[in-house]
């Protein structure tokens, strides 16, 4: 504690909590005051009403639970104002080698906020910033560690509890705002750490599909060197050079100008696009195409014309061949008809004979049935109906017998006619037969004539076809001879060809034209086919070209597509993302050493703290114990790490002096003994660190919890006789403990205020007041 | 008596050497003794000072991770 502190001379409050409407002074004019009064007296509420005051709020105490956290949080700071008053108000005088300073704190029920509390400090009269860090050097912290130890404290170090010990203790050693910073600290570095991490892990899964793209572009750019130099590329000409030279040669040798301005893969690509249609176009239609295909069609449609007439003529040949045979064979038209005339003549003499022998025969049968009919004496003489001389009827019957036996018989005059006119008949047959021999030979004569006539008129139009073709397209100069030929047959087909010999002479002519315009086209055409072969070989050796250049397009693409993905991504973007990340772990890194080193603050701290306090509690204690053994106290501290953050753990043993025994909170200690070691600490933390401030005041609130009657004497004795700050305010409900510190004090240093019950009509009263 | 914030000072330059370290590690330092010299001073509040000390390094590697991966997807 500073030894230029501000002596707290007077707390002057109204319509502050318990404190009703009417101002009340509580004057601290020596330096031990002891307020003693019953439960809920408002002991409490006088040393609140200075932290109060000074800070608008209280950072422990009383319990104000809060519930309404809507708004401006106004009832929360209503809390403090008493019932029924429009403002609340507290004046602290202090005074320090003849200077006065007066504070003071007024909240208005409108306006409860402590941003609008009207706060007011002037020293000697002269107003001066009231800010209580300023003018005091105390904060909140401060006050609530140094100056007026919390109830709650005191339970936490008298309790067995390690953890809430430790925590008081860190409260009251100001190791607390370390351990505030230091778990700030360390919940930031771990909040790094995750967001670190889901960064890594996403910066990891991206370099593994970078990997894995890399790889795929590689192999993709392995498969197309191997491709292009499959193709014919050596390995030389893997390059943009490489492939502008053949573009140049291949652009050459297609004709097409060369383009220019092939800097990029992408224009190698679009020239090769150029290219390549140039090729198809050639490649579909190399060379003289055109020129074979009407050689073709000529050829077919002239020789298959030819051929059908030349079949034709020999068919008419032939049949006048066969004729000249028949004629040979049977004799000409005339002969024959010549001999069926003859036959027919003979055909008739003998049928007329016959007749006539017939007749003759039937004159005989008649007559000789006359005679066999009528009886003729020997003798009688009949005339002969023959001769008709007259005969002897006997005579005359064998006459007629033999007559008719001569006419009659197998061998008789009718049979030998019979005969005569049998061959007669097949003699005109024969003739006949031959007559039609002769007409059909010369009607398959005839027929032969026309055909050969219809299939020379259809080669003729055959001819003009093809010279028609020749003139409805572009005729290759190449072919001129062959149309001039075609022409030239054409004219001899068109010429009117004669009969017979002359005839035969114009169909050699025509066909020796035929011939030569034949000739003339099959050796075009086979010069044409050549010529054909070897533009279909070239077509195809530029193509080969084209696929090479493809070929090593695709390469230099992929090479491209592959450098891209080094140089681009995981040269820019990616390694960007590494540097920024690499720049979250070095402030990582920052961080881990700012909270090591805000932990070895912190032990430092306490160590030092703990060095200093040591020594003053074993002195408390020893004042204070009743004990015969215990006459001692110490306190020290083990800290240790986990996760950057320090944690002090303190050991408060009261001990034996003349023995190691030392024991620690808890069923080996008394709670008196506790509440002892507790004070003893409180006052101890009091004499070595007020925390730079200049507020010469410590408050013990209630200090008495737990002891006998008569350690709570000796407690108040040794408070009373050892208090060192310029003020010390003791609140107890023990009258006794209070006797005891106004004796360890002395009646003259210590002033002793008893409050009344607390009533809701009066509120906090001094004894004595209002009566 | 020296203040919390010059204790650390003095420990982080003792601490480190690198200068561009330390002067990141004294900003830090500032920003959460600032942090806890507040009202109502929790451990969150310094979390939060020593977090936006490092400024928007975090939102930066984000966004660079961001952009890779819309590079690397060919967007």
């Amino acid at each position: 504690m500073a030894s230029d502190s501000w002596v707290l001379a007077s707390v002057e409050a109204r319509g502050y909590c318990g404190i009703g409407a009417k101002a009340q002074t509580l004057s601290l004019d020596r330096p031990v005051l002891v307020l003693v009064g019953p439960n809920g007296s408002g002991k409490s509420t006088w040393v609140s009403a200075i932290e109060w005051a000074l800070f608008g709020e209280l950072s422990f105490g009383k319990d104000f639970s809060i519930d309404e956290l809507r708004g401006n949080r106004a009832e929360a700071h209503r809390v403090y104002m008493h019932e029924g008053c429009s403002e609340t108000a507290v004046v602290l005088r202090l005074r320090r080698e003849g200077s006065t300073m007066e504070w003071g704190r007024v909240r208005r029920r409108q306006k409860p906020q402590p941003s609008h509390d009207e706060v007011t400090c002037t020293i000697d009269g002269a107003a001066v910033a009231a800010d209580p860090a300023e003018v005091l050097g105390i904060t909140p912290d401060i006050f609530s560690r140094v100056v007026a130890p919390r109830q709650a404290s005191l339970q936490a170090l008298i309790s067995s509890e390690d953890k809430d010990r430790n925590a008081a203790l860190d409260q009251l050693f100001g190791i607390e705002r370390l351990n505030t910073l230091t778990v700030g600290l360390s919940r930031a570095r771990d909040e790094l750490t995750r967001r670190v991490r889901e960064l890594d892990e996403r910066f990891d899964a991206m370099a593994s599909r970078l990997q894995e793209e890399v790889a795929r572009r590689f192999d993709r750019r392995s498969d197309a060197r191997s491709k292009a130099l499959d193709a014919g590329i050596d390995a030389g000409e893997l390059t943009l050079g490489g492939g502008r030279s053949l573009i140049a040669s291949l652009s050459k040798a297609l004709s097409v100008d060369l383009a220019t301005g092939l800097d990029k893969v992408s224009s190698l690509r679009t020239v090769h696009h150029h290219l390549e249609s140039a090729a198809d176009q050639l490649w579909s239609r190399p060379g003289p195409q055109d020129r074979l295909n009407r050689l073709t069609r000529f050829k077919t449609a002239v020789e298959g014309a030819r051929e059908r007439w030349q079949n034709a003529l020999r068919a008419h040949k032939d049949a006048a061949a066969d004729l000249d045979s028949l004629r040979a064979s049977i004799g000409s038209e005339e002969e024959v008809k010549s001999a069926i005339a003859e036959a027919e003549s003979q055909l008739s003499d003998v049928g007329q004979q016959l007749s006539a022998a017939s007749k003759r025969a039937a004159v005989l049968v008649q007559a000789r049935d006359w005679l066999r009919e009528h009886e003729h004496a020997p003798g009688d003489e009949l005339d002969c109906p023959v001769c008709e001389r007259p005969m002897v009827a006997q005579e005359l019957e064998q006459l007629v017998d033999a007559a008719i036996e001569a006419l009659q018989a197998d061998d008789g005059e009718i049979a030998r006619l019979n005969t005569e006119r049998q061959k007669a008949d097949d003699t005109l047959r024969e003739a006949k037969e031959k007559q039609r021999q002769l007409e059909r030979a010369i009607e398959d004569l005839s027929d032969a004539e026309d055909e050969a006539s219809v299939r020379r008129s259809e080669l003729v139009s055959a001819l003009q076809t093809a010279l028609d073709m020749w003139g409805g397209e572009k005729v290759d100069e190449i072919e001129k001879p062959v149309m001039e030929q075609c022409a030239r047959a054409l004219e001899a087909g068109q010429r009117p060809r004669r009969q017979g010999d002359e005839g035969r002479e114009d169909d050699e002519t025509l066909d020796a034209e035929l011939r030569e315009t034949l000739a003339v086209g099959d050796n075009m055409l086979a010069s044409t086919r050549e010529e054909l072969a070897k533009a279909g070989r070239e077509a195809e050796a530029l193509r080969e070209r084209v696929i090479a250049i493809q070929r090593l397009v695709e390469f230099l693409e992929a090479a491209e597509e592959l450098d891209a993905l080094d140089g681009d991504v995981a040269g820019d973007d990616l390694m960007a993302a590494r540097a920024r990340l690499q720049a979250i772990e070095d402030w990582r890194e920052t961080l881990r050493i700012v909270t090591s080193v805000a932990g070895d603050v912190s032990v430092a701290m306490a160590e030092e703290r703990v060095g200093a306090v040591s020594p003053k509690i074993n002195d408390w204690f020893g004042r204070i114990s009743q004990h015969d053994r215990l006459k001692g106290a110490r306190v020290y501290v083990e800290t240790s790490r986990a996760g950057g953050i320090v944690k002090n753990a303190y050991r408060v043993r009261a001990v034996d002096p003349a023995d190691p025994w030392e024991v620690a909170p808890g069923p080996m200690l008394s709670g008196g003994y506790q509440t002892v070691l507790t004070v003893a600490a409180l006052c101890a933390l009091a004499d070595v660190d007020a925390g730079g401030h200049q507020l010469g005041l410590l408050i013990l609130d209630e200090p008495t919890q737990s002891l006998d009657p008569e350690m709570s004497q000796q407690m108040g004795k040794v408070l009373g006789a050892s208090a060192h700050a310029p003020t010390t305010i003791v609140t107890t409900t023990d009258k006794a403990f209070a006797d005891a510190v106004m004796q360890g004090a002395g009646a003259g240093r210590t002033k002793y205020v008893p409050l009344k019950r607390w009533t809701a009509a009066q509120g906090t009263q001094f004894e004595g007041e209002g009566e | 008596m020296e203040s919390l914030l010059e204790q650390l000072s003095e420990k982080l330059k003792r601490e480190i050497d690198d200068t561009e370290r330390l002067a990141a590690a004294q900003k830090v330092a500032e920003a959460v003794i600032e942090a806890l010299d507040k009202p109502n001073a929790s451990p969150d509040g310094i979390r939060e000072a020593a977090i936006a000390a490092l400024g928007d390094a975090i939102e930066r590697a984000e966004s660079a991770v961001a952009t890779a991966e819309r590079r690397l997807r060919g967007e």
